[in-house]
């Protein structure tokens, strides 16, 4: 499942989205608002994406997913609008038979994220902000969609 | 069109309609926004373009009501 919300990320309903029998292992990850970026500190980060092509991303990544690992079920949520400090603005929850499939496909997904979904984020400092742009997605191969890394 | 993060912020526009010939390349797009906003000159070369919400090439061949949108290096997550 994939989802694109602006309100907190529960996690425990980002767990219960996940949870199944089949399943020997649930792997989360919460990406947060910290506090510091590149010695500046960060009073709060603001979030934008273009909707509907993030979800297709997002929907393509979870695909990809299943294709690579035997995984039981998994769960991507990115929260959009303001993101408070300590606050989670990415979830991703993944449940597999084994531990290592969940891991491993929990990593994949946020890295691929954090590479070709078209989500921004603006970073908010005492004395202006800026819009943040993550170094994978500066890469060559930046958002090809296919996944071709590996 | 329409204009995401920087891109939006540069040019003051998130969504707008363009007039283009036929058989139009999807980098025509950055001409017309490099051309109306000398800002947008800067970023130009980070932009990736997607039409119809999928990444295409600049050289990707527009059709009439195709969505073109201007996307700044992403930073999700």
């Amino acid at each position: 499942m994939v989802k694109i919300v602006e309100q907190s990320i529960e996690t425990s309903e980002l767990i219960d989205s996940v949870v199944s029998p089949g399943a020997g292992g649930i792997d989360i990850f919460l990406g947060t608002t910290r506090n510091t970026s590149k010695g500046k500190d960060v009073l709060t980060l603001y979030y934008e994406a273009y909707v509907p092509m993030a979800l297709k991303l997002m929907g393509e990544i979870e695909r990809e997913v299943r294709e690579r690992w035997k995984i039981s079920a998994i769960t991507i949520i990115h929260r959009i609008g303001e993101v408070p400090v300590t606050e989670a603005s990415v979830g991703i929850a993944v449940a597999a038979p084994h531990r290592k499939e969940a891991f491993e496909a929990c990593r994949y997904a946020i890295d691929e994220l954090k590479r070709r979904v078209p989500i921004w984020k603006k970073e908010v400092y005492k004395d202006g902000a800026v819009w943040v742009e993550n170094a994978e997605a500066l890469m060559k191969d930046g958002g090809s969609g296919e996944g071709k890394r590996n | 069109m329409r204009l995401f993060a920087s891109a939006k912020e540069v040019a003051k526009l998130s969504e707008t309609k363009v007039e283009l010939p036929i058989a139009s390349r999807a980098g025509v797009v950055l001409d017309h926004l490099s051309d109306s906003y000398p800002a947008m000159t800067k970023l130009r070369p980070f932009i990736r373009l997607a039409v119809n919400e999928a990444y295409v090439d600049s050289d990707f061949t527009l059709h009439d009501g195709d969505e073109v949108a201007v996307l700044p290096p992403v930073s999700g997550g």
